[in-house]
């Protein structure tokens, strides 16, 4: 019979972990909404990477970046109930951090505080030219930065991007091309001599 | 753009994506957990809101059905308010004795009054009579709302001291806003 093989099951063999990790983002979103931290943790796990790279490279501060992703988590925790499904769990979740690194640069702004050089996260190897890359991503304006970081490094569509920043499709189109052609000019400016 | 300009940005794309990923701190996600346990969630209660939208409707529908039974009532009252000047009138009553009346009520609203049997003479005094075909005997009174009560009262004294067998007609009063101009008009 199907159900006495069902409850004979040795208990060992029921892997949650596994189960959370296969299961789709809205899904863990609306467990995590109920109060499930453990399908929380399984989103925290799955995109701390990408929302310490769109912070890094948008506020070019290792420690900037690592308190924008830790504030937009906590932010997110707390107003996961809010989210209604109607957007990817992806887009909200880097509106939110994007909005913390677009604060961070604002506190910059006000208070002038001073850029000491160009960071280069961990794990950059500067022999080759991502060096150079990324030294020029650095001098674009942020807006510009944060089109680019957005679509080419994150991957974003253009109407995801859009939703993350807040902008419309064709703002972050513009924004894009421009940016890419400023760091084009620019790498092909440092290759010149 | 050129197919070149256009190549420069498909290889700088695909560049950014392959060089520009990094690291999330090793203890960055354990640090977010710890904080996320310390405060946990509030369960979310699903039945909350279905049973707050139900409970806001049934206090909408409760205070429109109050709203409607006082709006009845008042015009019950009024009503009946204006039969019974009306049957006071008939009898010679004073409109000073009716007024005193209403003052003493003060929530009682009167948006009309009818006083029966005004001398069309004196009523024409006025306001020039129109002709109603279809009202023979009756008129109403538009009156400003400052004027409301002297003219209500010089109806009923009209009315009171009219002589026998004198035309007369029964006019409705209506209040007017102020900046109105008093006038006779069909019912």
């Amino acid at each position: 019979m199907a159900l006495p093989r069902l409850l004979a099951a040795p208990a060992a063999t029921y892997d949650g972990r596994m189960r959370l990790q296969d299961a789709s983002d809205e899904w863990l979103a609306k467990r995590a909404a109920r109060g499930d931290a453990d399908a929380f943790e399984q989103l925290v796990l799955r995109y701390q990477d990408r929302l310490y790279t769109l912070a890094l490279r948008v506020t070019l501060s290792e420690p900037d970046a690592r308190d924008c992703v830790q504030e937009g988590l906590i932010s997110a925790w707390r107003a996961i109930d809010r989210f209604r499904g109607d957007a990817r769990f992806s887009t909200w979740i880097y509106r939110i951090v994007l909005r913390k690194a677009y604060d961070v640069l604002d506190r910059r702004k006000r208070t002038a505080e001073p850029m000491e050089e160009i960071v280069i996260a961990s794990g950059d190897r500067p022999a080759d030219d991502r060096l150079d890359l990324i030294a020029a991503l650095a001098t674009l304006e942020p807006d510009f930065r944060a089109a680019v970081v957005a679509c080419d490094i994150i991957g974003m569509s253009m109407d995801e991007a859009a939703a993350a920043l807040e902008v419309p499709a064709g703002t972050v189109k513009s924004r894009l091309h421009r940016g890419r052609s400023r760091l084009a000019a620019d790498l092909e400016a440092h290759r010149a001599p | 753009m050129t197919d070149n300009g256009h190549t420069d940005h498909d290889q700088l794309a695909r560049r950014l994506h392959d060089q520009g990923q990094a690291q999330a701190p090793p203890g960055l996600a354990g640090d977010v957990m710890r904080q996320v346990r310390a405060e946990p969630r509030r369960p979310q209660r699903a039945w909350l809101r279905p049973v707050a939208l139900c409970a806001t409707v049934a206090v909408l529908l409760l205070a429109g059905i109050a709203g409607l039974t006082r709006i009845g009532g008042s015009g019950q009252s009024s009503s009946a308010g204006s039969a019974a000047e009306t049957h006071s009138a008939a009898r010679g009553a004073t409109g000073a004795d009716k007024l005193q009346g209403q003052r003493a009520t003060p929530d009682a609203v009167v948006p009309e009054r009818r006083v029966a049997g005004v001398p069309a003479d004196k009523l024409a005094t006025l306001s020039q009579l129109p002709f109603c075909a279809a009202q023979a005997h009756s008129y109403a009174l538009r009156v400003p709302a400052d004027r409301y009560n002297s003219v209500s009262r010089q109806l009923q004294a009209w009315a009171a001291a009219r002589p026998a067998g004198a035309p007369a007609y029964d006019v409705q009063i209506r209040r007017a806003a102020a900046s109105a101009r008093l006038a006779l008009t069909c019912p």
